[in-house]
């Protein structure tokens, strides 16, 4: 994947170049070897939840996947501009609720219909293809050949892409649909499939009648660093501490 | 001395390779440590658009060209979407959320793209083998999202929903079929889609009739939905 497949291979560009410095030194191979090992990053085989795409973040590479956006700078807001091209004035006010509720949740990310400096784009289309109450939301990266994945593959997110059938302008469950893809753009992955976190697989089930709106405090995350105890959310994912 | 001078290149030797491991440790545990630049950074507006409708381009081009090909979609690696979609949590109610259901076969996929998403979709005939509810002909039209897509190893790869992923031709089927805003029909996510393998049923992951259905045979589970759907007649 983007990021990870260039870090091991700078690694076994090192580990070769050692290996023929030592070549004539038998005993030297352990240390090499455990060189090696050391510089592979342990850390990356501890067990990890599963509330970033791919287990990734931006800051901690390559221990994990890089699951990022474009503009992101440690320590600095994460500007994203949301692209209206739904072309129905009830699905953007669904939106704009769920937008005010990010930018004003904990984390770098402030999110505006206006340009920003430096911003990262989210488009928000309509796809009739899908039933009621629906969304889904596709990331993409600007390689040659563009990668545009449906959360399951880490990337440097350039821009993304939210599709909603019109249906949803009338439903209840709308702007919660809003609200639960922004997270997956911002890198956030499902997480379980109860009702409360915005990020819960199971929030379309007819069981959740009144899912939530805005990011809890499980999709916000602990403190980075995380580790295998503390669950990922969006501070995970831009290291807000 | 001379025994200090055979040792020396062993010496150089182990401090440049923990300079390199002491370096690559440090490099693993930073933060700090650079991401790839921005590959949109300096560029206008009219420039990041151009980019993104060259993106769509070329997965417009992909599908044309996966269609033109004769290739079995079954041959492409199939990738998942999380969706939000959860839909209906009894049989009852998917029964009732559903215009047709149908046991069918599938007689053919085709892939469109979309102009302006990257997105593009399936169109599906079915040869409908029996109705169950409503009164389909003998085939019928289905769209559902989902289509091939470039990847850079060159592949390709079969892009769709978790709760409703692409039928392929020759699946065997219980459908429970709905109108999406655009009229077109559609499988219910999760509890719509019923493969018949072997004479069993299998459901979706996602599928909230999993425990009521999966492994029943075809004729216990055409019981169940005729019984179904006379529950809420």
């Amino acid at each position: 994947m983007y990021g990870t497949g260039g870090y091991f291979n700078h690694v076994a560009s090192q580990g070769s170049w050692g290996t023929s410095i030592v070549s004539r030194k038998r005993w030297f191979t352990p240390f090499a070897v455990l060189a090696l090992v050391a510089s592979m990053g342990l850390p990356s085989s501890v067990a990890r939840a599963g509330d970033t795409i791919a287990g990734g973040d931006c800051w901690r590479q390559p221990a994990t996947p890089l699951i990022c956006r474009n503009v992101w700078v440690d320590n600095q807001l994460l500007r994203v501009r949301l692209i209206d091209q739904m072309s129905n004035a009830q699905l953007t006010a669904k939106a704009d609720i769920a937008r005010v509720n990010w930018s004003g949740a904990v984390g770098p990310q402030l999110l505006s219909w206006a340009a920003q400096v430096n911003d990262t784009w989210i488009y928000l289309k309509r796809d009739d293809t899908l039933l009621v109450p629906n969304g889904v939301t596709f990331n993409c990266n600007s390689l040659l050949v563009p990668v545009c994945s449906n959360n399951a593959r880490a990337m440097n997110i350039v821009w993304s892409e939210i599709y909603v059938p019109l249906g949803n302008k009338d439903h209840p469950k709308g702007t919660s649909v809003f609200a639960h893809e922004i997270g997956h753009a911002l890198g956030l992955f499902h997480h379980g499939n109860a009702c409360v976190p915005l990020m819960s697989a199971g929030l379309g089930a007819a069981g959740c009648a009144n899912p939530p709106v805005a990011p809890q405090a499980i999709d916000i995350g602990g403190l980075p660093p995380c580790g295998a105890n503390v669950q990922h959310g969006i501070r995970c994912i831009y290291k807000w501490d | 001395m001379r025994v200090l001078l055979r040792l020396l290149p062993a010496v150089i030797a182990t401090v440049l390779l923990l300079i390199v491991a002491i370096g690559a440790v440090a490099l693993a545990g930073s933060p700090n440590l650079k991401l790839p630049l921005d590959p949109w950074r300096g560029l206008s507006d009219p420039n990041r658009e151009a980019q993104v409708q060259s993106a769509y381009d070329l997965q417009a081009k992909f599908i044309r060209d996966f269609n033109a090909s004769g290739q079995d979609p079954r041959s492409l690696h199939r990738e998942a979407s999380q969706s939000f979609y959860g839909g209906p949590d009894s049989l009852g109610g998917a029964l009732g959320a559903s215009d047709f259901v149908v046991l069918a076969t599938v007689r053919n996929v085709t892939f469109e793209p979309i102009a302006g998403q990257w997105l593009g979709q399936a169109r599906v005939t079915i040869d409908v083998l029996r109705n169950l509810k409503g009164q389909a002909g003998p085939t019928l039209e289905l769209i559902q999202a989902g289509s091939p897509a470039p990847t850079p190893d060159g592949h390709g790869v079969l892009q769709e929903f978790d709760v409703a992923p692409v039928l392929m031709p020759g699946d065997r089927v219980i459908l429970m079929l709905a109108r999406v805003d655009s009229g077109a029909l559609t499988p219910l996510p999760g509890a719509g889609i019923a493969y018949l393998e072997a004479g069993l049923v299998r459901t979706l992951d996602r599928s909230a009739l999993q425990s009521l259905l999966s492994g029943q045979t075809e004729t216990e589970a055409l019981d169940l939905y005729s019984a179904g759907l006379t529950g809420i007649k």
